[in-house]
């Protein structure tokens, strides 16, 4: 297994993990529903996408859990939101950790993920009504 | 949470290739040029002749790219000084340019450029129409320079991508 595919990997793990939390931010996402819904839509997207990819290049690709542990207990819109933004971050994070590792059509993978979960992150925090919406380094865990 | 793996060994935003003290030095020109010489002074260097000890090494390929976002700052600068109702609005954005400047500028070996007060006077009042439209060019500059650059630059500049992205979504 490549660095490339070793990372592909993790985002997929990745994304198994945020479509699990997204079934929790659909059931108290009240009228930010839609918008959670089409967030939901698009990491299924890249679920679907990626494993059809690696498993073209014959890599083992990891299966979803049953449950995953949530960060925090969820029980309202705003935990909701919360949550919504939280899965936007880590999976910016792993596929931003994807770019250095990857070429060509896969960066390109990578980047466009790491775009769509940024995009999805401001959407969120304006939902939320949270300020700054935005971050100057998406996908950056470690400041500076 | 959510038990993934998560490889923190090679964030890209390391500099993992030399910044010669060639580099540095020319960049130290180049800085205390200005940012309105400086695209003559990228030309000039490429008319250096065959590769020698005394050849002027290449300009860094990512200096326009640093020299672009400069003008995007300045560009809110402009926009909040000719509106100030929009500054709430704007300044957070404005100070991910910054951001984005020390950090390239940083990558480069260079010392940040300073916001250029005279292009602000200068330029045209943007409106919010206008920055969503620069965002949406830059956004694309930099995909490109991500995707056609050097793998221990692609995670600082893949980032700069999705933040010019995530502000088309906040200007919305």
């Amino acid at each position: 297994m490549t660095a490339a595919d070793d990372r592909l990997a993790a985002a997929l793990e990745a994304e198994h993990a945020a479509i699990f939390g997204y079934g929790v931010v659909g059931a108290h996402a009240g009228g930010d529903v839609a918008l959670a819904q089409a967030a939901e839509l698009a990491h299924r997207g890249r679920r679907d996408a990626l494993i059809v990819r690696l498993t073209s290049k014959g890599v083992a690709v990891p299966a979803a859990q049953a449950v995953y542990a949530l960060p925090f207990p969820v029980t309202d819109q705003a935990g909701a939101l919360k949550l919504a933004q939280t899965l936007e971050d880590r999976c910016a994070a792993i596929w931003r950790l994807a770019l250095p590792d990857t070429t060509g059509d896969e960066r390109k993978v990578a980047l466009d993920a790491l775009i769509d979960c940024a995009t999805r992150g401001t959407a969120f925090r304006k939902a939320a009504g949270t300020t700054p919406s935005t971050t100057a380094f998406p996908g950056q865990l470690s400041s500076g | 949470m959510f038990t993934v793996r998560v490889r923190m060994a090679a964030d890209g935003s390391s500099r993992a290739a030399p910044t010669s003290r060639r580099a540095v030095l020319a960049a130290a020109g180049w800085a205390t040029t200005g940012l309105a010489t400086a695209a003559l002074g990228g030309l000039a260097g490429c008319d250096s002749g065959g590769p020698g000890p005394d050849a002027t090494p290449p300009p860094d390929p990512l200096l326009p790219f640093l020299t672009a976002t400069v003008a995007l700052a300045d560009q809110y600068d402009a926009a909040i000084a000719a509106e100030s109702s929009l500054s709430a609005r704007l300044t957070p954005l404005r100070d991910d340019h910054r951001a984005h400047v020390r950090a390239l500028a940083r990558e480069i070996g260079i010392s940040p450029p300073s916001p250029s007060a005279s292009a602000s006077a200068e330029s045209a009042p943007s409106t919010v129409q206008k920055l969503l439209a620069a965002e949406k060019d830059a956004q694309k500059d930099a995909e490109k320079a991500c995707l056609e650059g050097p793998s221990y630059r692609a995670a600082l500049l893949g980032s700069i991508a999705a933040c010019r992205a995530s502000h088309q979504e906040a200007l919305r």
